[in-house]
């Protein structure tokens, strides 16, 4: 008896596991195999550029936006734009207006816009007065007991990105920077690859989210 | 015979690598402030990795590629008493390693080239610093050249006599290094610079570190050959005493050379691309080029007992009191042995499969490098500086009791240097890191480890700055005392007159390396080509 109960748990147990497996999906659709990689290191920017003029209303004329709750894209790194396109298009990222605008762009038309952006300036804003302590710790040093890594060592000491996935910060629009933070925290955004940054918005009080978002907006 | 044009040649050389050395030095004491978080002022992890890696690179390449064949072209000419051969060609070959040191450094200082003065992909510097670092190697495959035609000239002239020992060892390194800068070569060649230019979008880490593996191990016998040449051919004269055997001598160089090649894998042990079998392999060799070592150690010890009891030591011990202590070459040595014996302790621990689990990749490892390489070799470096800088520059040293506080404080530096750093190494601390403040009460115990460690540092920096100050104020002294000394060499005690052409000459050799280098490393390169494997992604693009 005691048997056939157990195996019934085991059954359960497995069953869950397969459902739960079956229902996952890729954080993202984007593979960077050396296709790949050289397909967008040979964009043509130029292409982007005239391409991009659509995209100005929002995220300024040389991808510097002027809106704070729109991302400046400026200095971006272009692998890291063109998943964001993807992900938009393939609904592995999900916004009002930009998953239906992704939908409509080619492979060729992502990657000629992320190296156009890519090729810009990163944005350059105005230092607030305010003491941004906590942040700068987070930044250099992270807290270990909170399994927390200094911010610098994937995003660089000057907010400057790592390739091939991990964002530019510096200059980005801290309105953004902080929904952007608060969406990872609550699950509602995911295309993070082992949701490096849902484990790690997790354990940031919204107060340092907004402190940290105040310091890479004005990091240059 | 007038040697005014190879003594500039030498000294030309000596003061590259020793004003590369002196910068380093600097670097070296600020490194070691700077990772114990105790000046938080000075904290750069930026700063930091591009001061390791010019350090790394100043003192294992610049400091080394300058100093070996500025100490063999006069090794050379004085002991086979004839002039460097085609010495233009010699010059050129100290143009472009020159050139190629000043290209390496623009992307290192100005941190292009923070990659740890190692060639590992996927980390990636600046195509200069690859392309001066292949034309410093390349200027020294020309010194390389012209030790071996010296020593087939003089053969020539001298058919059957016995090659004078300190220029078969001087050749042994020519040969050795010629073996050893193969496998860095092909890497760069063929994998880093396509990839570095862009030619190529991939590049295959484990074959990287399998080529880097070849050249990693041989290269500190490359470095510690002059050493050894010091320890058999100037030491005993200096001491007043004789070579215990100048057959041993050789053998130990051929040996050094033969096993010091085949057996890099053990700075793979905790890699995944080399099978176990392999690598047990490379270690059961790395344990065979101990022999050497200790048959060094066997015969340089008699010879300074030889000198102990010549000079009046009597009893088991006494003779090591009745040793010329004051003698900077003497005391060098004595020093550097000492050394060597704690060093090679570490070594046998780092090579021995299981026991390097525990110190792979931590403080300890740097601690044990440090020892042997900036301890036993480099105050050897010292000693024959201060040996032939009079003989160099025709005025006597500057201060011999500068030099032996120097030689004193190097060692007693170097000692409150490297023994907290094993021991950090055991405590777990990792190698490679710009910070060792984490705020855990584990890095807090560290904290008087790091102090020492930066007594010692500080230590070393000021015995680095006495030995260029007496270099320099020696040369550039203005007294009218001339100094007409010149350099002289031990003799056995038994002098050869007929060896084997296996003592005598290395073609023999160069076909040994060739096998045992095929056996150990033909199939661990091939499978790269021959194992289907998924393309990794692209790192650089």
């Amino acid at each position: 008896m005691g048997v056939l109960i157990m195996n019934k748990m085991i059954q359960a147990v497995l069953l869950g596991l397969f459902t739960s497996l079956a229902h996952a999906e890729p954080s993202s659709q984007v593979a960077w195999t050396p296709d790949k990689l050289r397909f967008i290191k040979q964009a043509d920017s130029n292409n982007g550029k005239q391409l991009a003029a659509q995209c100005a209303g929002c995220h300024g004329d040389n991808g510097v936006s002027s809106a704070p709750d729109f991302p400046s894209l400026a200095g971006q790194l272009a692998t890291y734009t063109y998943k964001q396109l993807q992900d938009y298009k393939n609904g592995q990222r999900i916004h009002a207006l930009m998953t239906s605008i992704a939908a409509g762009l080619s492979d060729q038309d992502m990657a000629d816009m992320a190296a156009w952006y890519s090729s810009l300036p990163l944005p350059k804003n105005k230092a607030d007065k305010k003491d941004l302590v906590i942040a700068e710790r987070l930044i250099s040093e992270g807290d270990g007991k909170r399994t927390l890594p200094p911010c610098y060592t994937c995003h660089g000491s000057d907010g400057e990105g790592e390739r091939m996935d991990i964002p530019a910060l510096a200059g980005q629009q801290a309105e953004y920077f902080a929904a952007t933070l608060m969406a990872y925290k609550k699950g509602e955004r995911h295309n993070d690859i082992y949701s490096r940054m849902r484990v790690i918005s997790q354990q940031l009080s919204d107060a340092e989210i907004q402190e940290l978002a105040q310091y890479y907006q004005q990091l240059q | 015979m007038n040697d005014a044009a190879e003594r500039k040649l030498a000294l030309s050389h000596m003061w590259i690598a020793f004003g590369a050395f002196l910068i380093a030095s600097f670097m070296g004491a600020y490194q070691v402030l700077e990772r114990s978080g105790f000046l938080p002022i000075i904290e750069s992890s930026r700063v930091y990795f591009a001061s390791v890696s010019s350090h790394g690179v100043l003192m294992a390449y610049v400091l080394t590629l300058f100093f070996v064949p500025g100490f063999g072209y006069y090794t050379a000419t004085t002991s086979l008493n004839q002039p460097v051969w085609n010495i233009k060609l010699a010059w050129a070959g100290f143009a472009v390693s020159l050139l190629g040191t000043v290209l390496a450094a623009i992307p290192l200082l100005t941190g292009s080239a923070s990659v740890l003065y190692t060639f590992y992909p996927p980390i990636k510097a600046h195509t200069l610093f690859y392309v001066g670092a292949t034309l410093l190697i390349a200027g020294s495959w020309v010194w390389c050249a012209i030790m071996i035609v010296m020593m087939g000239q003089w053969k020539q002239a001298n058919p059957g006599q016995p090659v004078p020992l300190a220029m078969f060892a001087t050749v042994s390194n020519a040969v050795l290094w010629l073996w050893t800068s193969v496998g860095v070569a092909a890497e760069v060649l063929f994998q880093i610079l396509p990839w570095a230019f862009g030619w190529m979008d991939t590049i295959d880490p484990g074959l990287a570190r399998t080529l880097f593996a070849w050249t990693l191990h041989p290269i500190v016998y490359f470095w510690l050959i002059p050493a050894y040449t010091a320890f058999y051919v100037l030491v005993p004269k200096q001491a007043g005493s004789y070579i215990l055997s100048d057959e041993i001598a050789r053998v130990s160089f051929i040996v050094l050379v033969v096993f010091s090649l085949p057996i890099g894998f053990h700075h793979l042990y905790m890699d995944p691309e080399q099978a176990k079998g392999w690598k047990l392999l490379h270690g059961v060799g790395t344990f065979i080029v101990a022999l050497p070592t200790l048959l060094t150690g066997f015969a340089v010890i008699a010879s300074l007992e030889i000198a102990g009891r010549l000079r009046g030591g009597k009893g088991l011990f006494g003779w090591i009191g009745a040793l010329p202590w004051r003698n900077s070459m003497v005391l060098a040595m004595i020093l550097g042995l000492l050394m060597l014996m704690l060093g090679g302790f570490g070594g046998i621990v780092n090579a021995s499969y299981a026991m390097n689990a525990m110190i792979h990749n931590t403080a300890w490892v740097p601690g044990h490098f440090h020892l042997i390489f900036a301890g036993t070799t480099v105050i050897m470096y010292f000693a024959i500086a201060y040996y032939l800088w009079p003989i160099l520059t025709g005025k006597p040293l500057f201060s011999n009791e500068m030099a032996l506080l120097q030689l004193w404080t190097w060692f007693i530096g170097m000692v409150v240097l490297t023994t907290p750093w094993h021991i950090l190494g055991l405590l777990g601390q990792p190698r490679r890191i710009s910070s060792v403040q984490y705020n855990d009460p584990l890095t807090l115990a560290w904290d008087t480890f790091e102090l020492a460690m930066i007594v010692g540092g500080l230590i070393m920096l000021g015995s680095a700055c006495l030995f260029v100050y007496n270099l320099a104020k020696t040369q550039f002294n203005p007294t009218t005392e001339i100094y007409t000394g010149k350099v002289e060499y031990a003799e056995p005690i038994h002098p050869v007159h007929h060896l084997p052409e296996f003592l005598n000459d290395f073609k023999i050799w160069h076909w040994v390396i060739a096998v045992s280098m095929l056996i150990s490393f033909g199939y661990p390169i091939l499978q790269f080509f021959l194992m289907d494997t998924f393309e990794s992604s692209g790192w650089g693009y």
